[in-house]
């Protein structure tokens, strides 16, 4: 796969950011999650957050538009968050696997030609419904009533709708108009629009 | 007795190692397995590593919130007996709904937060046992971890401590021009990122004029090699976990 030094920079660099607002996010998911402790639904104060995790992935692959792009993004910012001390340690580069696979399946089906609103949305919800399917295994969610799943799954999915499929694309194409991605695939795209 | 630090142990078998245990953990309920990966690992870093007693309580507290959290959730809504499928419209006959849930998912409720445990214990033994460097020169050389994503990851790592620098001057930057931000403005978020694309164009020029290239044959610092040693390790904690799983009653 042709990856440049400033590709894989550019997507660590902006791992660290989106792990460092994700640290953020973490301690009002504790505080939350420690709310609804008593109510005995402390898992689904982190669920809110959950499109933050997928951002990094999103972003690789709608910045690069290139097979393995999610994927590898994904991967790259669970190993940083490793290194920064995420208690889940090596663990959450398995979940960062299956992210990346989430978030680039649809976009893959689509030869990774098609960035609409739709495409990244409907990737964002692939992504929560394949993610709570890892948990169900490996989190033992399955231990779980199936009420209180559904509930946290309808929270993960707008979640990931809000931040991987709408904030992303969003912010993706305002830093292509800013002028500030043309060495990527999508810079290239917005170039292409202003002649 | 240095031989007998864990942080000598290879990286990459270490991290197979609590990868492959966290695979066997998932298929099977059993809590005195899970308790028991939880106390092996604490025991590890207690007694066989320079881990720093005061850094694991400190990150074990989050953790066992986590699994405190996940264990209440298990008490109320376990499949078996989830107070969800009650009828509470009876308002008098809640407190006996809740009673009863929880005496009947007792089990499923230690679990599930055990197992929370489980995983935080093997990750914490990783992450205060492992030295970053080491890591990545492992992945480098026992997975083929091309040099240039072993170094972008370096690099983005030891840019952290600027972040909170960054996000400052940001902010500083429209309060000169008289724009209000607050905290969870995202004006400051997006003038980062704008600076953290200049700065991945800039370290990767810096790292190329100084002779970076990823195609040709290098010199490394650090070269970690996988012994006999490591690898015993890796299958006598594999196999004592398989062994737990298969005779332990609960």
């Amino acid at each position: 796969m042709n990856w440049k030094l400033k590709d894989v920079l550019m997507m660590g660099i902006i791992s660290v950011l989106f792990g460092v607002i994700y640290l953020g996010c973490t301690y009002a998911g504790g505080i939350l999650s420690g709310v609804l402790t008593p109510m005995g639904l402390s898992a689904l104060g982190y669920e809110p957050f959950y499109g933050i995790y997928f951002m990094a992935g999103a972003f690789g692959v709608y910045v690069m538009r290139k097979p393995g792009a999610g994927i590898i993004s994904e991967m790259l910012a669970a190993i940083i968050e490793c290194l920064l001390g995420n208690y889940f340690g090596p663990i959450i580069i398995l979940s960062g696997l299956v992210q990346g696979i989430g978030i680039e399946l649809l976009i893959a089906l689509f030869r990774y030609k098609k960035f609409s609103y739709p495409t990244m949305i409907a990737a964002s919800v692939i992504c929560s419904v394949l993610t709570l399917l890892y948990n169900l295994v490996v989190s033992g969610y399955n231990q779980i009533a199936v009420p209180v799943l559904l509930l946290m799954l309808a929270v993960r999915i707008i979640s990931a709708i809000i931040f991987s499929g709408v904030l992303t694309k969003l912010v993706c194409d305002r830093l292509a108009k800013a002028g500030v991605l043309r060495g990527y695939a999508v810079g290239k795209e917005f170039a292409m629009s202003e002649e | 007795m240095n031989n007998l630090r864990v942080e000598r142990w290879n990286p990459s078998v270490k991290m197979f190692t609590v990868l492959l245990s966290v695979i066997l953990l998932s298929f099977q309920y059993k809590i005195m397995v899970t308790l028991g990966v939880f106390l092996f690992c604490l025991i590890m870093m207690i007694f066989f590593s320079d881990a720093r007693f005061k850094s694991i309580i400190k990150i074990l507290i989050p953790a066992t919130f986590a699994a405190l959290g996940m264990f209440v959730m298990g008490l109320y809504y376990s499949k078996n007996n989830s107070i969800t499928s009650m009828d509470v419209s009876d308002i008098s006959s809640v407190p006996y709904a809740l009673r009863a849930a929880m005496s009947t998912n007792l089990i499923s409720a230690a679990q599930l937060g055990s197992r929370i445990l489980a995983y935080a214990g093997l990750g914490i033994f990783f992450s205060l046992t492992t030295d970053e460097e080491f890591f990545i020169s492992s992945l480098m050389h026992q997975c083929h971890l091309s040099p240039k994503f072993a170094y972008g990851i370096l690099a983005a790592v030891h840019l952290v401590p600027n972040l909170g620098k960054e996000y400052k001057n940001a902010v500083f930057a429209f309060r000169t021009r008289g724009i209000r931000v607050g905290v969870f403005s995202l004006k400051p978020v997006f003038a980062m990122l704008v600076n953290s694309i200049y700065w991945s164009e800039n370290i990767a020029m810096a790292m190329q004029s100084k002779g970076f290239s990823d195609n040709e044959s290098r010199t490394y610092y650090i070269e970690p090699k996988v012994g006999v040693y490591d690898i015993l390790l890796s299958i006598a904690i594999l196999s004592l976990i398989v062994f737990a799983i298969n005779s332990a009653p609960i």
